[in-house]
């Protein structure tokens, strides 16, 4: 799909001179609402879960802080893992030394307190594959890419439907956090029905780890890395609805990419529910998704 | 009754009512027939909606879509007129003991030859005609309308009408009276096409050089057309010039036309073929380096027609249809999509009041998208519908005062929603999907029937019946959530030809016109449409790679019921035509989609959608100047469309993407002299609705736009839409005896250089942030077009 609507654009800008005009839009704010950022994982390190309650689409402030919240995690064992209120909005669970968050196949349930409201989620841990490698190829300067290395990632997926995947990849240390470059997989491909199960992942997949469209201080286009350049790359195992809210999410979040083509607006869906809330604002969002990881890096 | 047994019996009824009149019919004293054809004497191209009147008795016909014409009358002598705008009337002298045939080729007005001709009607066909909500536009009109890089375009000219709307610049199709692009019928000769658009909007696939007669129907809808809800866009390709060899082309900035006919067999057999491709790629080519070269860029179309008329009975006409968008990036990757049709028609006069036409046709349309070039890595997925169709319609010409059509059709579908293989490292994952079949059929009956000279009714019935069927699976979901992705229960496998699911629906059809007075009538309408296969697409814009389905065990299919009053009077002698419409149209079983539906080769589709209804009314008005050296028209529309979906937007109405509050243009033609004419375009549209996120949502350190109250669907508006385009045309110098003309179109679309909104969209500002740092987002306003477009183009003929 991306690969056609880049041809659409670029059609469409040679031709009829298409552009973008950024411009003043008044947005009335709704209520303010819980948001609950819950992604935690079997990673050795502090695991956060954040409160915040959502603000202006235009207001670039950090979103405003709940504090004072009760946040604590269950598994199906009936192990609680408490998260600390650190008064920021963060909540935190240090693993002790030499263990981790939780095992693959178990089931956790995140239950939150604050203001005297009540709210819960539930979610599986699922199994991830070991990383295979990661490949560089070097290449040629062709098709508006630039000359340079050019990263793939090779992973199998496990047999069976139903492994979803939120692959993150880091160059030099730095989070490749735009948005476009949120990189999803469905088994082995891009979407549940697809059923592309058990093999390695599909090229846009292995290859959505590389940075794109990066610039040099010049403002000149260059490739995703140069010799010396450092990658790592994280593959977290994820739900079904987590593959589907982050899929909503990257789509709701790039629409301008899609212009023409784009989907309607619509919000993301939530697993978190609300236990007594009956306001408009105690109406929960976020997600609460909890993953194994795999990871590997390499310096080209 | 079973379903059965009802479908019988109304068979019955249906064909009853014919006899029933041809049992009145007799009673009266004896009758004679006069028949014919009337055609166009220099191109023997038969004429459609040529008027034949006979002065003693007032009354008179219409010639139908392939030129026939008949009047049932007592013996006598008469004095029988046959008329065309832009052509000279001609009048026979006949006497009528036995039935007589009659072919008369009339011969265009030398004074008017330079003139613009608004349409192609008699002068007040507007009140007189029992029809409405109908607009003709005849193809010399099209072409002197300014069009978008000087090519002259069907489809963007008939949004210059009222009740004729587009999402925007570019986009596929267009939206009549409150309805979907998939809710237009389009014809080419009776084939259907599925994607009426090259270069995604902006331009159609019909070439100007083949088409002979454009009929749009948005209301009114006569028995014999079904299968979509909102209208019938009805394209009739030229049969060819059957005296002599003609030529016709043009050079244009982003594509050249050329167009030959003549006749095989002088006044027996002719064909035309036509042909257009785009060089945007030719052009691009230097500009272009390495591997880029390789670019493949462009369309092309290619329409042909053959005619042959066996004896003055039996008339065979074969037409098909080409056409291709091609996309290529070197080796690497590529796109491409394209209709084709093929009609075959006979027409066939079983006598001298009894005209039928067997239409046989094929048509598919299908598009391919594929990357990577390396066999071990690469994706390649395609799909298309394809579907194989019978059809009869036979007129009745029972006397001047009743025409009898019935008919049926038969469609045999075939959909393929996606073949698609993926090569990982050499491990093949074919993960296409099966294909679905389906058949369509319908029968019909109508009368065009004069009460009397004040009061005439145009009334039919329609019975469509739908049959989804094997070889195929079929699933049954259950709904957790309103609103939200359905999960699956079970799945069956079905045999080929086994039936999974039926639907029939009566579509009774109704219009009148009661004539005021010689100038004024008013008339109204109702119809009810169902539409069996739907366009899944849930884009802005639609798109090529969007995908058809059929009805199935849980999509039923769509009906809109529609009613329509008018208002049309003439003014200073048929020099003023105006039109007053309203009209009420409500819609159910509309699909609709969850939020972030999965619509691509995904096996649970039917998982993923909604239903729900809608409704849309408006007022419409039309005035047209017809006469004189300034001609032309402007057009109004108020209306409203709107939507309920049953888990969005909180179950409550809102607008519809296309529902456009007012919608004003005008066109406008000058003969400044025999050479020059000038002409105008400009439109004024309510800004469409569109969801605006008021909240973020900070999750893992992205922004993910948020919004209030539970989503609101459609909850702003986008600025209003306005542009201007104007055109001059520098005919030939007058050169008698000379066959070869041409002649210069200068254009400017969208002269004073506006930038008109297509969307507004949202994003984060800085893109790999470091964390921590503040997210900075902004809006910005996408316009497909930026700049005013100069053109120029040469047209000729000889």
């Amino acid at each position: 799909m991306k690969l056609y609507k880049i041809c659409a654009l670029l059609l469409i800008a040679a031709l009829f001179s298409a552009c973008e005009d950024v411009v003043t839009v008044d947005l009335e704010a709704g209520d303010q609402q819980l948001v609950i950022d819950a992604w935690i994982n079997n990673q050795d390190k502090p695991q956060v879960i954040r409160l915040v309650r959502t603000s202006s689409y235009f207001d670039s402030s950090p979103s405003p802080a709940v504090t004072g919240a009760t946040v604590k995690v269950t598994d199906n064992n009936g192990t609680e893992f408490v998260f600390a209120d650190s008064s920021n909005g963060d909540y935190i669970w240090t693993p002790p030394v030499g263990s981790t968050f939780g095992q693959v196949g178990n089931t956790y349930t995140l239950s939150i307190e604050t203001e005297g409201k009540s709210y819960t989620s539930v979610s599986t841990m699922n199994r991830i594959m070991e990383i295979d490698s990661i490949g560089a190829e070097f290449r040629e300067e062709d098709l508006g890419e630039e000359e340079g290395i050019y990263a793939s990632l090779f992973a199998t997926d496990p047999m069976g439907e139903g492994d979803a995947y939120w692959i993150k990849s880091y160059k030099n240390g730095r989070y490749l956090s735009d948005p476009g470059q949120l990189n999803l997989a469905y088994d082995a491909g891009f979407t549940a029905g697809a059923r592309v199960d058990g093999v390695v992942f599909i090229v846009p997949i292995r290859e959505g780890i590389n940075p794109f469209g990066e610039e040099d201080e010049d403002g000149k286009a260059i490739a995703p890395f140069a010799t010396g350049d450092s990658i790592h790359v994280e593959v977290h195992s994820l739900t079904e609805e987590a593959f589907f809210f982050l899929n909503a999410a990257r789509t709701q979040m790039t629409l301008g990419d899609a212009t023409l083509f784009a989907e309607p607006p619509s919000n993301v869906p939530t697993n978190i529910i609300s236990v007594n809330g009956t306001e408009a604002r105690d109406e929960p969002v976020g997600f609460f998704n909890v993953s194994a990881v795999a990871e590997m890096g390499r310096t080209f | 009754m079973t379903k059965k047994n009802f479908a019988l019996s109304l068979l019955l009824v249906l064909f009853a009512m014919p006899f029933s009149l041809l049992a009145q019919d007799g009673a009266k004293s004896e009758k004679v027939t006069v028949s014919g054809y009337i055609k166009d004497g220099q191109s023997g191209e038969t004429l459609i909606g040529a008027t034949a009147y006979l002065k003693e008795l007032g009354v008179g016909t219409n010639s139908n879509e392939y030129g026939f014409y008949s009047i049932s009358v007592p013996p006598g002598s008469y004095k029988l007129e046959f008329s065309y705008l832009g052509f000279n009337t001609q009048n026979q002298e006949i006497d009528l003991s036995k039935n007589i045939t009659l072919t008369i080729e009339l011969n265009e007005e030398s004074t008017v030859i330079s003139e613009v001709v608004v349409t192609a009607e008699a002068e007040d066909q507007n009140v007189k005609k029992n029809e409405m909500s109908v607009n003709k536009l005849d193809i010399k009109t099209i072409t002197k309308m300014p069009a978008l890089l000087g090519e002259v375009d069907v489809i963007r000219s008939i949004q210059l009408l009222p009740g004729v709307s587009t999402v925007g610049e570019g986009a596929t199709g267009f939206n009549v009276r409150g309805g979907g692009v998939d809710q237009n019928l389009v014809l080419l000769d009776e084939a259907p096409v599925y994607n009426s658009s090259h270069l995604f909007g902006f331009f159609s696939v019909f070439n100007p050089d083949a088409v002979k007669d454009v009929k749009l129907y948005k209301g009114g809808i006569p028995a014999r057309y079904g299968g979509r809800l909102s209208s019938i866009l009805d394209v009739r390709m030229k049969e060819g010039n059957s005296k002599k060899l003609a030529v016709s082309g043009g050079v244009g900035l982003i594509f050249s036309r050329l167009a030959i006919e003549a006749p095989i067999i002088k006044d027996k057999a002719s064909f035309i073929i036509a042909a257009r491709r785009s060089y945007i790629d030719v052009l691009a080519k230097p500009f272009l380096s390495g591997s880029l070269s390789d670019s493949k860029l462009n369309f092309y179309d290619l329409t042909l027609k053959t005619n042959y008329r066996v004896n003055e009975n039996n008339r065979i006409f074969l037409s098909g249809y080409l056409g291709r968008d091609v996309f290529g990036f070197g080796e690497d990757a590529g796109f491409n999509w394209g209709n084709a049709t093929t009609t075959l028609r006979w027409n066939h006069l079983f006598s001298d009041k009894l005209f039928s036409n067997f239409t046989a046709y094929y048509s598919n349309y299908d598009y391919e998208i594929r990357f990577g070039a390396e066999d071990d890595n690469s994706f390649s997925w395609d799909a298309n519908i394809v579907n194989y169709s019978l059809k009869s319609d036979v007129s009745w010409f029972v006397n001047p005062n009743n025409l009898v059509t019935f008919g049926g059709q038969g469609i045999l579908y075939q959909f393929s929603p996606g073949n698609a293989v993926g090569v990982s490292e050499g491990i093949t994952s074919d993960f296409g999907l099966p294909k679905k079949y389906a058949l369509e059929a319908g029968i019909f009956v109508e009368n065009e029937h004069k009460i009397n000279s004040k009061l005439s009714l145009h009334y039919g019935l329609r019975y469509s019946f739908f049959n989804y069927m094997g070889e195929g699976k079929s699933y049954e979901f259950d709904t957790p959530v309103v609103g939200e992705r359905k999960e699956l229960v079970s799945s069956e496998n079905h045999d080929q030809w086994e039936s999974i699911q039926n639907y029939g629906n009566l579509e009774p059809r109704f219009s009148a016109k009661y004539q005021v007075n010689k100038t004024s009538s008013v008339k109204l309408s109702y119809n009810r449409m169902a539409q069996y296969i739907h366009l899944i697409s849930n884009s802005t814009a639609s798109t090529p790679v969007d995908v058809w389905t059929p009805s199935t065990n849980n999509i039923k299919p769509q009906v809109a019921d529609q009613f329509a009053l008018g208002f049309f009077k003439n003014f200073k002698n048929n020099s003023y035509v105006t039109s007053t419409e309203v009209y009420y149209k409500s819609f159910s079983n509309l699909v609709d989609y969850i939020d972030g539906a999965d619509l691509f080769v995904n096996e649970l589709l039917e998982a993923e959608l909604l239903n729900g209804t809608g409704r849309a009314y408006g007022l419409e008005l039309q005035v047209e100047k017809k006469k004189g050296k300034f001609t032309g028209w402007f057009s109004y529309t108020l209306a409203r469309t709107e939507r309920k979906i049953e888990g969005v937007n909180d179950n409550e109405w809102f607008a519809s993407r296309f529902d456009q509050t007012h919608n004003f243009s005008m066109t406008g033609f000058y003969e400044l002299n025999k050479r020059w004419t000038f002409s105008a375009n400009f439109v004024l549209n309510s800004g469409t609705p569109a969801t605006f996120p008021t909240d973020r949502i900070e999750q893992q350190g992205y922004i993910i736009p948020n919004i209030a109250n539970k989503g609101a669907r459609n909850n702003v508006r986008i600025p209003a839409y306005h542009r201007l385009d104007i055109s001059a045309t520098l005919g030939p110098k007058e050169r008698p005896g000379k066959r070869y003309s041409g002649e210069w179109v200068f254009s400017v679309y969208n002269v004073y250089n506006r930038r008109n909104p297509f969307s507004i969209f949202f994003r984060q500002l800085d893109e790999n942030l470091a964390p921590g740092v503040p997210i900075e987002t902004e809006a910005v306003q996408f316009s497909v077009i930026g700049n005013f477009i100069p053109s120029v183009a040469y047209n000729f003929k000889f």
